[in-house]
């Protein structure tokens, strides 16, 4: 019905794009700056000077492209970045001492093996790869010129993790991105939902003004034939009578909607000048017509700010269609606060009452416009006032299940990372260096303790359990674990392949906290990085070189697994927003069946009720009915108090109001006079509660004689009902004791009269 | 003994005109109904327009309440009783805030608007049950603060319609009662937008000891 602006439709999508692209340029940054600033201390074959200015200039870059990509401008320097960072590969055999590079302790191979990592997240899939594959080889080439083996190369030089590091940060991305498309999805679903809502109740609400209209005439002769203050005889009697009677019976006799008198009253200048005049329609759909015109001539006075708009009526098959357009300010239909929702709402509730159909587009800036068809067109509307909860989706009864779904297949994707991380190169690195331990048979141990941790994520994973209570010491134990590994390991094989606790501890803190906040893996890593350097410090390592080699191993390898982290915390929040978007959906759906099931129980009596005033009022017509009677008095009481409570509720009186007024129609078919009243609307209570309520009330006035009170309240966030009624002997309620399901009762007897209240306090729900 | 009290009738409804006059009647002290007819003007033109009492109806051939009429009335000095089909909250708020002296619903009888007439003579408010109901269920931020006893009295009031089951129920005087719910409109008219029936409403309750002025 509404056309909705691209920014609602994919907000999340949006705003994953802008974050992600955020996020990964920040980071590659900062591993580039970082990186270049521990360059020339790692012995670069050029020479630290020409190396420092190398680095200077490559950190310059860094902001720059920083600056660039959060300014969006220019346009395509996504391309430039990889492109300098494979120049910088090239450049390896004078930047990087050869004797690193082949143990994956270049600084180049951080930045090359970032920057394919992080392009993934701003780059689309097919440039992604093939970026990762230009920065792979050219990072190879490098390695060759610096006189390396091709299998040294792509092994121990790490060429081929920078493919399967760029595959793995694109298969993270897809899968945000995945929930981020469901969680628009479901917004979208959401909003849709709510606004057709919005229209069902304007609709519904439309309905019942029409009747209170039609029926404010009738109710008062009843009233006042029913409180005997009509003879019979009175000279206005008949005419009242027949006015009410045709009302009631559809007959309007109010003139026919003019479209100049209502531009007239509108005091909106309306082009062209004079205004056509309505073509020959059934009433009900001119009366919509011409309400809707009202409403929004009303809009453009109000809104518009220019007090002007033109109306254009085109005369269709059997129909028409309005169009009434202004030049004013316009407004985002996504922009307005709930409950103001005015000229949305009400015209199109309008027109829908009516079998027709009203569209509203604006956008701020642009003018309004409202068209207006009736009948409404066959081709159903993009998101029209169809049943909410038909819209096929599951959301309502398993709320967020697909974001939650990815989110375990991320934390899947992540476990099996790990383990192919801790098999491959771990376990490779483990064999290739089993020779340096002391006693090999320790390392193993520490291996194996690493190993047991990550198949217990997986088993977890697979169970869809998190760590919960053992995390801490899963957390201390995989910490002892690499210090055992590092301490077993002589001194001069810190900070090499054997190291191979280095590459894979952090990974581990992200497994185990990937469920909390991202402050405890970063804790995680930096209690790791600490003990590591403490390490180095005792064993006599803290020389310049160990510390800058070992500097640029914790830039590379802790850097991703933040990275890691930052995606999981992305797409759990994600996940969070869609399960409250599922949530907030499901309530509307709730609310609306319950409005329409109150209204489908009015639109009934409704019927009923024609059918007892009809007669009352044509007997009162023809003279077969004397108003003098008691019993046409009795008659006349209870009608005109029937047709006050049909028109006072609203829909969201809820399902109690409802049962109340049910139960007391049928007292009243017992010959029993009820003044019912319900104040300030309360909480809808529990079935069980409100059945317990009903019951007492019921037998109330099962047991009560000539009239009765009942009245309903809010206190307190509970609920209040009372009875008060003269009771037949011997039949007084007993007072209920309570029953746990917060219900208090208290009787009072004064004076022949019984006072029944019933209170219901609604527990926190806490 | 003060003049007979006067009223004008505003109800497009002739059931309703005929009946209303019908209780003024009947009424002790009894009211003399000046003019009747479906529009606003009869109240300030002719005979109308000298009348103590103005009772209106909200809904003059309309399907929206017609709160401009009330404002008029009650700017112009006139003490009005609403008299209305529409129970709902913001209506019967709406009608007080703009000064009018009681809002009775149509379903609530001779008594009351008897009652409610006689006040309104006086330059005192009436609270009839429905909006005991609606002035204990305020929930508005505006809203003034009402004491415990006040919102137990007005929702006692509101539950039974008998100021002596109220009385007994919280072992009070009915003159207790009155003075209670008196106290609340005193608040009210002493609360938002200011009119001279409002203050007049304040003045009145002050004059009568309901209140004194450091409890409003």
């Amino acid at each position: 019905m509404f056309r909705t602006s691209p920014a609602e439709e994919a907000a999340t999508t949006r705003f994953l794009d802008r974050r992600g692209r955020r996020y990964a340029v920040s980071a590659r940054a900062v591993v580039g700056i970082l990186a270049a600033g521990l360059a020339p201390f790692a012995g670069p074959p050029a020479g630290a000077w020409l190396c420092g200015a190398v680095a200077v200039a490559f950190a310059g870059w860094n902001l720059l492209h920083l600056h660039w990509a959060r300014t969006g401008r220019p346009a395509g320097v996504g391309r430039a970045d990889p492109a300098v960072v494979a120049l910088l590969a090239l450049a390896q055999p004078w930047l990087v001492d050869p004797g690193l590079v082949a143990l994956q302790l270049g600084w180049v191979a951080v930045v090359v093996s970032f920057t394919a990592i992080t392009v993934q997240w701003y780059r689309p899939p097919l440039a992604g790869a093939l970026t990762a594959v230009l920065l792979a080889g050219a990072y190879l080439a490098g390695c060759l010129l610096s006189g390396l083996g091709p299998g040294e190369a792509l092994l121990a030089g790490g060429g081929a993790w920078m493919l399967v590091g760029a595959a793995l940060s694109r298969l993270l991305r897809v899968l945000v991105v995945r929930a981020g498309q469901d969680a628009d999805a479901l917004l979208a679903d959401r909003f849709a939902t709510e606004r057709a809502a919005a229209t069902e109740a304007a609709r519904r609400a439309e309905q019942r003004r029409h009747w209170a209209a039609v029926h404010d005439t009738a109710a008062g002769t009843l009233l006042m034939v029913g409180l005997g203050e009509v003879g019979g005889r009175e000279p206005w009697l008949r005419g009242q009578v027949d006015r009410d009677i045709a009302t009631l019976e559809g007959r309007s006799a109010d003139p026919a909607p003019s479209l100049a008198r209502t531009v007239a009253r509108s005091r909106v200048r309306v082009r062209p000048e004079p205004v056509p005049a309505y073509p020959g329609l059934p009433g009900p759909a001119l009366a919509a017509l011409d309400g809707a015109v009202g409403e929004a001539l009303e809009n453009v006075r109000r809104h518009a700010g220019t007090g002007a708009a033109r109306l254009r009526l085109h005369p269709r098959d059997g129909g028409v269609r309005i169009e009434i357009t202004d030049d004013g300010g316009g407004f985002d239909p996504a922009s307005v606060p709930r409950g103001r929702t005015g000229l949305r709402t009400s015209v199109a509730g309008r027109m829908a009452g009516a079998g027709g159909r009203a569209t509203v587009v604006s956008a701020a800036g642009r003018g309004t416009t409202v068209t207006l068809d009736w009948p409404a067109p066959d081709r159903p509307a993009p998101d029209g006032p169809e049943r909410p909860g038909g819209s096929g989706r599951p959301g309502a009864a398993d709320p967020g299940v697909p974001a939650l779904r990815l989110l375990r297949g991320l934390r899947l994707a992540q476990s099996l990372v790990v383990l192919v991380v801790l098999v491959v190169f771990c376990l490779g690195n483990l064999l290739a260096t089993a020779e340096l331990y002391p006693a090999p048979w320790a390392a193993w141990i520490w291996f194996a303790g690493i190993a047991a941790v990550a198949l217990a994520d997986l088993a977890l994973v697979t169970a869809d359990r998190y760590w919960g209570a053992v995390r801490l010491p899963a957390a201390a134990f995989v910490l002892l674990m690499a210090l055992g590994a590092t301490l077993s390991l002589p001194a001069d094989g810190l900070v090499r392949p054997a190291h191979w606790t280095l590459g894979v501890t952090g990974f581990l803190g992200v497994l185990l906290f990937c469920d909390r906040r991202l402050r405890w893996t970063v804790g995680f890593i930096v209690t790791h990085v600490v003990l590591m350097a403490g390490v180095l410090v005792l064993r006599g390592r803290a020389d310049p070189a160990t510390l800058v080699e070992f500097g640029i191993v914790v830039v590379g390898v802790e850097g991703l697994h933040l990275a890691v982290a930052l995606g999981a915390v992305a797409l759990r929040t994600v996940a969070a927003e869609t399960t409250a978007a599922a949530a907030a959906r499901a309530a509307a759906v709730t609310r609306e069946e319950i409005a329409q099931r109150v209204h489908g129980d009015r639109e009934r009596r409704y019927a009923a009720l024609r059918a007892g005033v009809l007669p009352l009022l044509r007997g009162l017509r023809d003279g077969s009915l004397a108003p003098g009677d008691p019993d046409v008095r009795r008659r006349a009481a209870v009608e005109s108090a029937r047709m006050r409570r049909l028109f006072a509720a609203g829909d969201d009186g809820g399902e109690l109001a409802g049962e109340l007024e049910a139960l007391v129609e049928r007292a009243e078919r017992r010959g029993l006079v009820v003044r019912f009243a319900a104040a300030a609307p309360g909480p809808e209570p529990p079935a069980q509660v409100r059945r317990t309520l009903v019951g007492h009330v019921g037998a109330m006035l099962a047991a009560a004689t000539g009239t009765a009170r009942v009245a309903l309240h809010a206190d307190d966030g509970g609920l209040v009902l009372a009875v008060v009624a003269e009771l037949g002997a011997g039949r007084g309620p007993r007072p209920v004791p309570g029953d746990g399901s917060g219900i208090r009762t208290e009787i009072l007897e004064h004076e022949g009269r019984t006072w029944l209240e019933v209170r219901w306090q609604q527990r926190s729900p806490r | 003994m003060a003049a007979a009290v006067t009223a004008v009738i505003v109800d497009d409804h002739p059931a309703i005109v005929e009946g209303v006059s019908g209780w003024c009647a009947a009424a002790d002290p009894p009211i003399t109904v000046l003019a009747a007819g479906p529009g606003p003007e009869i109240a300030s033109t002719g005979p109308g327009a000298a009348a103590d009492v103005v009772v209106l109806d909200l809904f003059l051939g309309g399907s929206v309440p017609d709160l401009a009429v009330l404002r008029g009335l009650v700017e112009a000095g006139r003490n009005v009783v609403v008299y209305s089909q529409d129970e709902t909250p913001e209506t019967v708020l709406g009608c007080v805030d703009l000064g009018a002296s009681s809002y009775l619903a149509k379903s609530e009888g001779a008594g009351h608007l008897v009652a409610a007439v006689h006040a309104a003579a006086r330059g005192a408010s009436y609270t009839g049950p429905v909006l005991g109901g609606v002035l204990a269920g305020d929930r508005r931020p505006e809203r003034p603060v009402l004491s415990v006893r006040e919102r137990q009295v007005l929702l006692a009031w509101f539950e039974s319609e008998s100021k002596t089951l109220v009385a007994h129920r919280l072992h009070l005087s009915a003159k207790t009662v009155d003075t209670y719910i008196a106290r609340v409109r005193a608040k009210y008219a002493d609360a938002g937008r200011p009119a001279p029936s409002k203050a007049a409403l304040v003045a009145r309750a002050l004059q009568d000891g309901l209140v004194e002025l450091g409890e409003l």
